[in-house]
């Protein structure tokens, strides 16, 4: 039996005149990766946003584990920290030390006693490679650490699906790697994720299945070998070869 | 004309004493102002639109109208209008806090602004609740932001507060006209008022610049 962690009917999300999401559906499974990839401003942050809710859609319907979450009554805290969520610019609060940052979700939303959530979350700094950053602050940390430490933060909500939205775009170039490498093994360990990344390497080794988005649609999906290999659609390999071109 | 202190050293306490009400009244008043003006800078940005209009309506108010224009309207109109009795101390803190207030909502609103939606955002998707937000992410970053201008606020309520003596508050003001009508040695007793408000007042500029140094963003 399909074990379906998020479900999405029908998505529509507009901006006053733009029309930015026109009818999305997708399931992910438990424990599935899966790669968005597609043209600046086709809607791929906008999607994500839905997901948890920091954006309103404005028709359609998604379940997080057969639950719906569109609803009015919908308690939102409640939802999201369900949901991770990682951002290309980090976001990590920057007046908290890279321990308080992990630990802030289960103190304050969770209300674990502080000495559990340090234990918790000194093990997911270390999982995350950074036990000898435990007491600094974000601002001197590198933007791989930095990222590190945001993965280390939504993962201590130990959420059932985790989005990244281009978690590494903002990275210089040899930063790149610590931060796949620490999302690869979280794939590994059955992670439920979302990932929206031009980073196609990645898509073909972790992808469990990579989307394309055109405009506010899917315009195709498949295994990762169909997409890159031998996509359908013309736009997808247009896109495509010109990641590869500018990756070069 | 010939400058003659002895007149006003001999009657320096007197003037001490009115020191001593001018910085009460500021203190008292920039107290409430800070709590007052964190109310009006929330409700200046809910959800509810009616509610925005009130706040913003009350800030454009106390900074569009002249200070001595408060003071008098609260101590000889609102009492006629109202019944209500206040004693000019009363009425001068109740006068400058609101005052002060408006101007506060505006650092505080600028300063919560001033934290960008990814800081909103990475504490929304963590699960907070907005109230959460507030105070734990975006409150304790725009706190630092806020001091050097609330410093300098302060500095010019202080300055402000001579006003009061307009309305009978026996302050550090007051009691300077007193004295002079007293010894008639008015531009003695100025000269020496003015430097009782520097010697007050340029430890507080010193603080505001070291919170400049410590925290200003430009
Ligand atoms: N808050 C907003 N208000 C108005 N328009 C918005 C808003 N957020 C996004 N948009 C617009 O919606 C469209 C889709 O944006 P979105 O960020 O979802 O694209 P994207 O696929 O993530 O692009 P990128 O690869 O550049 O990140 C864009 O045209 C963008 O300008
Ligand atoms: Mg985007």
């Amino acid at each position: 039996m399909a074990d379906v962690v998020v479900r999405v009917e029908d998505l529509h999300k507009s901006f006053d005149d733009l029309e930015v999401l026109k009818g999305v559906s997708m399931e992910v499974q438990r424990g599935e990766v899966v790669v968005i990839i597609g043209a600046s401003g086709s809607g791929k942050s906008t999607f994500l946003k839905c997901l948890n809710r920091l954006e309103e859609p404005n028709r359609g319907r998604i379940f997080l584990e057969d639950v719906e979450i569109t609803g009015q009554k919908t308690d939102l805290p409640k939802v999201r920290r369900n949901i991770g969520m990682i951002f290309q610019q980090f976001n990590l609060f920057p007046h908290m030390s890279a321990i308080q940052n992990v630990m802030e979700g289960p103190r304050t939303v969770l209300r674990m006693s502080g000495e559990r959530a340090r234990e918790h979350a000194s093990q997911l700094l270390d999982k995350v490679g950074l036990s000898d950053k435990l007491d600094v602050k974000p601002g001197q940390l590198s933007g791989g650490q930095q990222q590190r430490v945001a993965i280390a933060r939504a993962l201590a909500m130990e959420p059932k699906v985790m989005l990244f939205d281009e978690v590494t775009s903002a990275l210089d170039p040899e930063l790149v790697g610590e931060v796949l490498t620490v999302m690869k093994q979280l794939a590994d360990e059955g992670m439920t994720m979302l990932v929206v990344t031009h980073e196609m390497q990645f898509g073909e080794r972790v992808a469990d299945r990579v989307v394309m988005f055109d405009e506010g649609v899917i315009l195709e999906e498949g295994p990762p070998e169909k997409i890159f290999q031998r996509a359908e659609s013309e736009r997808t390999r247009r896109f495509l070869n010109q990641l590869h071109w500018e990756g070069e | 004309m010939e400058w003659n202190f002895a007149a006003v050293f001999e009657h320096l306490g007197f003037l001490m004493a009115g020191a001593v009400i001018t910085v009460q009244v500021s203190i008292l008043s920039m107290i409430i102002a800070i709590v007052l003006g964190l109310v009006i800078a929330l409700v200046r940005m809910a959800p509810l639109a009616s509610l925005r209009i009130v706040a913003s309506v009350y800030i454009d108010i106390f900074r569009s109208t002249p200070l001595l224009a408060q003071l008098v309207w609260i101590y000889f109109a609102f009492p006629i209008l109202t019944g209500i009795r206040v004693s000019p101390f009363v009425a001068c803190t109740i006068s400058l806090s609101l005052y002060a207030s408006a101007y506060l909502a505006e650092i505080y609103r600028a300063g919560i602004l001033s934290i960008s939606s990814g800081q909103r955002h990475a504490g929304l998707a963590l699960g907070m609740t907005p109230r959460q937000v507030l105070t734990r992410v975006v409150l304790p970053q725009a706190v630092t932001r806020m001091l050097p201008p609330m410093g300098s606020q302060f500095i010019t309520l202080f300055k402000d507060s001579a006003l009061v003596s307009l309305v009978t508050l026996q302050d550090l003001m007051w009691s300077a006209q007193s004295l002079a009508a007293f010894t008639l040695r008015t531009v003695e007793v100025l000269t020496v008022v003015a430097i009782i408000y520097m010697a007050l007042t340029i430890p507080q500029a010193f603080i505001v610049n070291h919170l400049h140094r410590r925290f200003g963003v430009d």
